[in-house]
């Protein structure tokens, strides 16, 4: 996938810069509310989740930058990344689900914010392996820019909504 | 990708770091005072704007440097993400309108930084859509930049001007 891979390294690069600012800015907006975070029943596996995400968004536009590995060792490595992520989800949907104050349309809402980019990357990743180089890249793609928003829309929940 | 895309590479590596970077500030900023921001019923839906023109120069950013995609593909892209970031400033501009004791020309200042650079983006994805790449992508790169300043402008409000 050499040739491919060039193409997107400068996509990847400017990835992995961002990602791992956002990763940082997630710490910092969690430390100004985390006793009300902590408190919370799905607030930090929650953001554990998002977090996460955004490691292996990080992760897989580095390794995205890796030269002559082939496809499938790619897409393995995120694969296994984003298996890990979704470990984290299911436990934080678990928590969501739990929750009995809330309304079933705001349980979706939550689940669905940490679901989508994992699950991009989880299809990307089955595409690499499979051999669908160009398809599983794209959704590598979309899956690092939905784990960049998921990060922000997580910062603002733990920053501003948790004091509502 | 077109030429005239390939051009746009090292702006737009530069604007997804500078953007997410800044995106980051402006969530710290907000929780150094926190507590003011909470009392005022317009600056939360206008820190939450401010923060969605950033994402949607990133994500204008990151898209740019997706490869092999047609520019209409990008039109309708950065398009979709304007239209997103344009409920947010919505949102803001209609709590800005109902606010009490305030002149006319203070709703309109506290509006505008918001603004500018949804319409740069808005004027410059229907211009890539229509065709006039070059145009439509200078348009763009426009709306980044305002995006960056609105950013900051509103990093100092909650950071120094919420406490005159």
């Amino acid at each position: 996938m050499s040739e491919l891979a060039d193409e997107w390294s400068q996509f990847n690069v400017a990835m992995a810069g961002a990602t791992a600012a956002l990763a940082g800015l997630l710490i910092v907006a969690m430390s100004v509310n985390l006793k009300a975070i902590v408190a919370s029943r799905s607030l930090p596996v929650r953001m554990a989740t998002a977090l996460t995400t955004l490691l292996v968004a990080l992760a897989a536009t580095a390794l995205g930058l890796a030269p002559g590995q082939p496809a499938w060792a790619y897409g393995l490595e995120v694969f296994v990344g984003a298996v890990l992520a979704a470990a984290f989800e299911v436990r934080a949907i678990r928590a969501i689900i739990h929750d009995q104050v809330l309304a079933t349309v705001r349980r979706m809402a939550k689940s669905i914010a940490g679901t989508v980019p994992i699950t991009s990357y989880l299809v990307g990743g089955v595409l690499l392996m499979t051999g669908s180089v160009a398809a599983g890249l794209w959704f590598f793609a979309a899956g690092a820019i939905l784990a960049i928003a998921s990060a922000i829309l997580h910062s603002w929940i733990v920053l501003v909504e948790v004091l509502r | 990708m077109s030429e005239a895309l390939e051009g746009w590479t090292d702006f737009n590596v530069a604007m997804v770091g500078a953007t997410a970077a800044l995106a980051g500030l402006l969530i710290v900023a907000m929780s150094v005072n926190i507590a003011e921001i909470m009392k005022s019923p317009t600056l939360p839906p206008r820190a939450a704007a401010s923060i969605a023109a950033l994402v949607l120069a990133l994500t204008a950013g990151a898209f740019g440097l997706v490869p092999g995609q047609p520019s209409i593909a990008y039109g309708i892209e950065v398009l979709v993400a304007t239209v997103l970031a344009a409920i947010f400033q919505w949102h803001a501009i209609r709590i800005v309108a109902r606010e009490d004791h305030v002149s006319t020309t203070d709703r309109i200042l506290k509006s505008i930084a918001g603004i500018l650079p949804i319409a740069a983006f808005l004027g410059g994805s229907l211009l890539v859509i229509a065709g006039s790449l070059e145009a439509g992508l200078t348009t763009m790169a426009v709306g980044s930049v305002l995006s960056i300043i609105a950013g900051l402008l509103f990093s100092w409000v909650v950071l120094v001007e919420v406490l005159r």
